[in-house]
């Protein structure tokens, strides 16, 4: 493959500049990217949960009671994974839109085709969750497939955000002919691996820390953090794969222990305190133990969120920066925007206040 | 433009935006609607404790709330995928100017996705009053969405006197000429299709007894009837509208003038027949009567939805930048790399080295091969080869005299066409190359597979 850059076939940054200072848009990036996979780790954990209690279901009435109650949240998650995923992809087409829609593009049918694999793993939940609610068992195939489904959809993705910092690699993409995934990175298999062992443990706390409020069967409890601790110990040594794959020089900036490195070391320190708190999660502990796990695997994916970004910035640093693109910030425009924030959180808030109840019983 | 060509054969990626965004636009809007539509049943159920009908909501909640929902999610991403993909620099534009309305959007939709699925979840498991509360707060999140993306919408037909980075551009951008009327029209077309869609509920579902059929029918045609305000809703909108897309309305293009009628005359009879139905208190439907309604809504919001697209030809936003994704010379301060004052200097492919076969350059290019790197430059977005909109039916009886003298004056000769945005010698290769596509398929060859 071309390592070089031709630049005649980067575009130019967008006309209008930046509407915000980078830093500002990279923290919201970064944020709702580790919201957006929490909540994809939701439908991931928690469909590897139904396959896992696929045969256990048939014998034990409690698994089968988990199985029937979680199956109803699964289209919740993704409908929320989806909606959060709309802010990063705004958020990167506003710092890095001339590479990311040049890897669209690149990618052409296949990153059309997300929208029917989506479209798929909603019908298959919802074939799920009407089986269920007819008694029906759900087996294994159908949890399966819906695993398979969102599979294809993180490497689609990966491929994207892959070729969208691999500039280098553009020519010999084209000349390959278009609409194929871009599988040259080496960094995309353990990326991909990383992603989805990290869904499953982040569901697995996920669903374990549900049946430990109540909103899911006692059997939830253990279920999920049995789920979570392998998972969480696959996630740590897919980390370190992925580290092992990254170009030396990169590899480098990211561990720098200053500055924005500081992000890969946080990272490093949740993922491998996330391991130890998930074993005394699993042996017992209440709601506390359970949330303080979440949120350090939260703190983990958050920390990888910005550590991703500046992998990003460090591949594209040759060709391109965000700081070297002229800022005209709308300030009322964003004051709008942290208005509706703050009142639709108050909304949200209320919304779950009001609905707690009534999921409880 | 600047980046690579997606080549969407037999439609055309202009066509390929049409559609999604039209499907979209009208799942869409049905989901709006019905949010008040459920939200307003349920209420008048609750207050007269009417037990049949909130069991008929009940029942046809995921049918009518939750799918329409979920289809409009996935089909929205689906527009700002499909129009990253054939007009990115557009796309950019939009989202660096608007990014912090989409983020408020964004917002709203959070409310969405929670409040319908606890809404859904909830039903009879909590108070009746604080259900319907939800409710509300769902249908009332979906048309603060509306309210956002029309401005955008409408922003592309009529900026008015928006100028990047002048103060307050941002807002003479959301409150552009046509915000207000259009924004008014979508949300009694939303109220309408919600209403045709409950009318085919009523006539289709089984198990419901006549009486809840009737009230869902008779609130169905209440929902329907206020979108007879569009006519002079459409009025205020075609005052506002720029000079050229006036004279396209009044003829200059006959098939937009054709979809106008058909949205008109299919709102007519939408209007009128549930003016009837709720004068006659008649509030038994067929199921005949049930699809005509549902086909007449669906026909006369895709007709007013295509004519919009078709205004704004030439332009992706008036005025600012081309369907080729040209810049015009209003942008020539901004626009570093695809200005036409500058295509029109350097040659349009020079903007846009994706047009080329991978690895080649153009002067290496024989002349017919020049000429398909300019198609794929300035004409392939909106025109095909062989499909929709397509180019080689149009010049089977040209001679080359009449292509290169169509190509000094499309602009002119035909409202919807940008002006040719190349050099004189991109234009003589163009012109070859259209010669050639007069003989059978068999020669042309894409670039970039």
């Amino acid at each position: 493959m071309k390592t070089t850059v031709n630049p005649h076939l980067i575009p130019s940054y967008d006309m209008l500049g930046l509407p915000a200072p980078p830093w500002l848009a990279q923290a919201l990036m970064a944020l709702t990217l580790a919201l957006h996979w929490t909540f994809l780790g939701g439908v991931v954990g928690g469909t590897a949960l139904l396959l896992a209690n696929a045969r256990r279901a048939r014998t034990n009435p409690d698994q089968a009671e988990l199985s029937r109650r979680l199956t109803p949240f699964l289209p919740f998650f993704l409908s929320m994974a989806m909606t959060l995923g709309i802010a990063p992809l705004l958020f990167v087409q506003v710092l890095y839109g001339q590479f990311f829609y040049t890897a669209n593009i690149l990618l052409g049918w296949w990153w059309l085709g997300m929208l029917g694999l989506l479209l798929a793993a909603f019908a298959l939940l919802w074939l799920g969750w009407h089986r269920q609610a007819e008694g029906r068992p759900l087996g294994l195939v159908l949890p399966a497939l819906v695993l398979l489904v969102l599979a294809k959809a993180a490497v689609v993705l990966s491929s994207n955000a892959t070729l969208t910092q691999s500039p280098e690699a553009w020519q010999a993409t084209w000349a390959r002919g278009m609409n194929r995934l871009f599988t040259g990175d080496p960094t995309l298999v353990p990326r991909v691996a990383f992603a989805l062992t990290g869904f499953v443990a982040m569901g697995g706390l996920l669903v374990a820390v549900l049946a430990q409020m109540g909103l899911l069967p006692k059997a939830g409890r253990r279920a999920g953090a049995s789920l979570a601790l392998p998972s969480l110990g696959l996630q740590l040594a897919f980390w370190f794969w992925l580290m092992a794959s990254l170009p030396p020089a990169q590899g480098e900036r990211l561990m720098a222990a200053r500055g924005e490195g500081a992000f890969w070391w946080v990272a490093t320190a949740a993922f491998l305190a996330a391991v130890p708190m998930a074993v005394l999660v699993w042996r017992g502990g209440g709601l506390a133990g359970l949330i303080a796990a979440a949120v350090v695997q939260f703190g983990g994916l958050l920390a990888w969120a910005l550590t991703r970004d500046n992998l990003r910035r460090a591949a594209l640093e040759p060709v391109y920066s965000p700081a070297s693109v002229p800022v005209h910030p709308e300030w009322s425009s964003f004051a709008l925007f942290a208005v509706v924030f703050v009142v639709g959180l108050g909304v949200i808030g209320w919304l779950v206040k009001q609905s707690l109840p009534a999921a409880k019983a | 433009m600047e980046y690579p060509i997606f080549d969407v054969p037999l439609l055309g990626g202009s066509l390929l935006i049409a559609k999604v965004a039209i499907f979209h636009a009208f799942i869409a809007h049905f989901s709006v609607g019905s949010g008040f539509f459920v939200a307003l049943a349920e209420r008048r159920a609750i207050r007269e404790g009417d037990e049949a009908t909130l069991a008929f909501l009940k029942k046809y909640a995921l049918l009518i709330l939750l799918v329409p929902y979920v289809l409009g999610t996935v089909t929205g991403a689906g527009i700002w995928f499909t129009v990253a993909l054939v007009s990115p620099r557009a796309i950019s534009v939009l989202i660096h100017q608007f990014v912090w309305d989409w983020a408020a959007e964004w917002v709203l939709f959070l409310i969405e996705v929670v409040s319908i699925f606890l809404y859904f979840f909830t039903w009879g498991r909590v108070r009746a009053e604080v259900h319907n509360r939800i409710g509300w707060v769902f249908a009332v999140a979906s048309l603060l969405t509306l309210f956002i993306i029309n401005a955008i919408l409408s922003f592309m037909l009529t900026p008015g006197g928006w100028v990047p980075h002048a103060p307050g551009a941002v807002w003479k951008a959301i409150f552009n000429p046509s915000y207000f009327p259009t924004t008014l029209i979508r949300a009694l077309a939303a109220f309408a299709l919600a209403g045709a869609g409950a009318v085919a509920l009523a006539a289709f579902v089984h198990g419901a007894d006549a009486r809840v059929r009737e009230r869902v029918v008779g609130l169905a045609y209440r929902m329907i009837l206020p979108a007879i305000l569009i006519f002079p809703l459409l009025g205020w909108a075609f005052a506002v509208l720029p000079e050229r897309a006036q004279q396209v309305v009044l003829g200059a293009g006959p098939a937009m003038l054709i979809f106008g009628g058909f949205g008109a005359a299919g709102l007519g009879i939408l209007g009128l027949g549930a003016a009837l139905g709720a004068w006659r208190r008649d509030y038994t439907v067929s199921s005949v009567q049930a699809l005509v309604t549902v086909l007449v809504a669906f026909v006369a919001y895709g007709a007013f939805e295509f004519v919009r697209e078709g205004l704004r030809r030439p332009y992706i936003i008036e005025g600012f930048m081309y369907s080729t994704g040209v810049t015009a010379e209003a942008a020539a301060t901004l626009d570093r790399r695809g200005n036409i004052t500058q295509t029109r200097l350097q040659g349009v492919v020079a903007s846009c080295p994706w047009a080329l076969p991978p690895g080649e350059a153009y002067a290496q290019l024989g002349t017919l091969g020049q000429g398909e790197a300019v198609y794929r430059a300035a004409c392939l977005r909106c025109h095909s080869v062989d499909g929709y909109n397509a180019v080689r039916p149009l010049v089977r009886s040209w001679s080359r005299e009449t292509i290169r003298h169509l190509l000094d004056r499309m602009h002119e000769v035909k409202l919807s066409m940008p002006p040719f945005p190349g050099t004189d010698a991109e234009k003589e290769a163009l012109a070859d190359y259209l010669l050639s596509l007069r003989k059978p398929p068999a020669g042309s060859r894409p670039a970039g597979g």
